[in-house]
């Protein structure tokens, strides 16, 4: 929780303002009531939508239409997340289609300090070119229409999404695609090719 | 021929033993291929829950990299902006479209009730919604929730079925009570639990039966036992038979009024190119035919890795290519009398439109006239329009005809129903 209150205050107030201005970009005269949510939105997931919490995703760079479909499953209650779905609850069709615009418009977290662990990268990477996982992510992992953007998101979570979808607890796209996929994966590889996807810069 | 199908699918889980979906591999078709065939196990729980992920990829070539499934949209079109989208729509001369209804979540198959209200099937949001119409208003309610993909709704016998995956529920008469329809009741159960080309859709026929299609949870394999079919099933006992053979992934049916007899559409394999191999028309003659997936496709191709040892002289042809990739859904034979008499006893049938194609094709609604024995069949493009090459407007998933003699459309795209009527203007 500690870092979750660092976020709020010490970049919140700096950043939260630079956010709201550009949300007015996305949609013209955009009313204070997105401003608003908006700001919610990042005290968890960060002022510029890359987050600093264990668990929590980072937005930035995220494809439009991949936004806009979690965000109505959040608020249709397929996807299940105690913190999540309530902040969804109450958006409109309007917000979800400007918040898909928003988080694409700011710049995509890249990986920043030395590689903890070069031969987990090779290795993640190796699995994912066995496993096709660019055909629908992208060959830079930046994700597209309703595939999110990988690179650069955080490691923890990538974890937890896979293992969301081992176990039935998200389904995601046609409730299909993401469920087949890891269900096959063990945790080796799990752990390998998250660090891997965590560490691309994913322009 | 008739049978309770359990058994039979019982059978591939527990004693086929080694069933396997590359049972045909050989050091030729390994040499053919250029690489070795994957090998599954059907005979665990496992693989029924969680077939193989590998129909999404894998066969692709270097220039087939990143096609992938057209993105849904999350949300429907604003009204306004169909009106404008139906601008770009091309129909024949003296017919026009417009907007039926718009915020209709992912719309796929629908079927009128008895009073008047439009059953709406949808794809991964799981529900069901109902159009109903009062005072020339029309309004648009989910009235069943919780389901996992909730693609084919059929009406008859005064009850409202819905094919969900692996179970067929009903409800009878909905539409005295459709703020509060319940959780329905369970009528068949006997479908594989699996997702991938487990969505399905319901053809009634003329004794009330429903004609429902079981697809192989791969793009291309030897399918597992009991899938790659149509099954006939009566929901008053559970018992079903098995209608067609060799099918692959087919999500749309219409009996011909003249006959009785089924025809259905059908998805042909993905990955053998851009231009084969088409998409199926096909016609249910006899009991039991065979349509020749998985070893041959369009009627006349092999299959380079399954059809090895095979002939296509083996298996039923298809009545009409439709196209390659165009994705045929939902079809319909012409019964109203509001169009042009030439139109009587066509079929109409709802093109998706295709993914694993450089170049878009189908995006549109196709009309077929056609003997009853499937003699003198002959295609031309209905309504397109729905994509301009590059952006996508709409996706047909369905067509029902409306009392008047008008053709409704279902988009699970825009998620709107949309109404082409004649006027002679
Ligand atoms: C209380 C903290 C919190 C707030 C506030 C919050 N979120 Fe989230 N959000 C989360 C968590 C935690 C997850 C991960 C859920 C999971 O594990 O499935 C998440 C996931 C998401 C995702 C899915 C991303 C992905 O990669 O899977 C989107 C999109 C999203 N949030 C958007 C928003 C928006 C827009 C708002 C503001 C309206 C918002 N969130 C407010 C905590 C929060
Ligand atoms: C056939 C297309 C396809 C392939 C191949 C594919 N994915 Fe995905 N992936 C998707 C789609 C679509 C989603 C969004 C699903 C949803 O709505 O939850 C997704 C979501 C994800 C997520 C959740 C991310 C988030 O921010 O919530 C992870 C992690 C992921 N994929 C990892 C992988 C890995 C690792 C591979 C290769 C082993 C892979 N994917 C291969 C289509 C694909």
């Amino acid at each position: 929780m500690s870092r979750f209150v660092i976020s709020l205050c010490a970049l919140g107030a700096a950043l939260a303002v630079g956010a709201a201005s550009r949300a007015e970009d996305a949609k013209p005269g955009a009313d204070i009531a997105l401003k608003d949510k908006l700001e919610i939105c990042s005290g968890c997931h960060g002022p510029a939508g890359v987050s600093q919490i264990d668990g929590v995703p980072n937005l930035a760079g995220a494809p439009d239409l991949f936004t806009e479909w979690q965000l109505v499953y959040f608020r249709g209650e397929t996807r299940m997340n105690e913190q999540m779905t309530p902040q969804a609850k109450d958006l409109t069709d309007s917000d979800i289609r400007d918040m898909g615009a928003y988080f694409l418009s700011l710049p995509a977290p890249a990986p920043t300090g030395p590689d903890s662990d070069p031969a987990l990268t090779q290795a993640g990477a190796k699995l994912a070119n066995e496993r096709h996982c660019a055909q629908c992510h992208t060959e830079t992992f930046a994700g597209q229409g309703e595939v999110p953007r990988l690179a650069g998101q955080r490691e923890e979570f990538i974890v937890k999404a896979l293992h969301d979808y081992q176990h039935g607890a998200r389904r995601g796209r046609g409730n299909v695609i993401m469920p087949e996929i890891a269900y096959s994966l063990n945790e080796d590889d799990i752990k390998a090719v998250a660090h891997f996807m965590s560490r691309q810069p994913g322009k | 021929m008739v049978a309770k199908l359990s058994r039979m699918i019982s059978l591939a889980l527990v004693g086929a033993g080694v069933l396997s979906l590359a049972a045909l591999t050989s050091a030729t078709t390994v040499k053919a291929q250029d690489k070795p065939l994957g090998h599954y196990n059907a005979t665990t729980k496992d693989f029924w829950l969680h077939p193989p992920d590998d129909w999404w990829r894998g066969d692709e070539t270097e220039a087939q990299r990143g096609l992938v499934p057209v993105p849904g949209q999350p949300l429907p079109t604003p009204a306004a902006d169909l009106e404008k989208n139906l601008a770009a729509i091309k129909l024949p001369p003296g017919f026009k479209i417009s907007v039926w209804a718009s915020s209709v979540p992912q719309a796929r198959q629908m079927a009128w009730g008895e009073k008047g209200t439009l059953f709406v099937g949808t794809w991964d949001a799981g529900t069901v919604s109902a159009v109903t119409e009062q005072g020339g208003k029309r309004t648009v309610k989910s009235v069943i929730k919780g389901l996992r993909m909730a693609t084919g709704v059929a009406f008859t016998n005064h009850t409202l079925y819905v094919v969900d995956i692996d179970k067929v529920y009903a409800w009878e008469n909905p539409e005295d009570h459709l703020d509060n329809l319940g959780p329905g009741k369970v009528v068949y159960d006997d479908f594989p639990p699996y997702t991938p080309h487990g969505w399905k859709y319901i053809t009634v026929g003329q004794s009330g039966e429903l004609y429902i299609p079981v697809g192989p949870p791969c793009n291309e394999c030897l399918p597992p036992s009991g899938t790659a079919q149509v099954r006939r099933i009566n929901a008053e006992n559970g018992n079903a038979e098995l209608w067609a053979i060799g099918v692959r992934n087919s999500v749309g049916g219409a009996i011909d009024p003249r006959t009785g007899n089924l025809w259905f559409s059908e998805n042909a394999r993905d990955w053998l190119g851009d231009d084969i191999p088409s998409d199926k028309l096909n016609l249910v003659s006899k009991t039991g035919e065979d349509f020749g997936y998985p070893y041959c496709h369009q009627g006349d191709i092999l299959d380079p890795v399954y059809g090895k040892g095979h002939s296509c002289a083996e298996f039923n042809p298809p009545i009409v290519k439709l196209g390659p990739h165009v994705a045929p859904l939902g079809m319909k034979f012409y019964t109203g009398n509001q169009f042009p008499s030439e139109y009587s006893g066509n079929i109409f049938i709802a093109e998706h439109g295709s993914w694993n194609r450089h170049q878009k094709n189908g995006y549109r609604i196709e009309r077929v006239t056609v003997n009853p024995d499937g003699t003198n069949a002959s295609q031309e493009v209905f309504a397109s329009g729905f994509t301009d090459g590059t952006k996508v407007l709409g996706r047909p998933t369905d067509v029902i005809l409306a009392p008047d003699g008008s053709l409704l459309i279902a988009d699970d795209q825009a998620s709107a129903i949309y109404q082409i009527s004649y006027t002679g203007k």
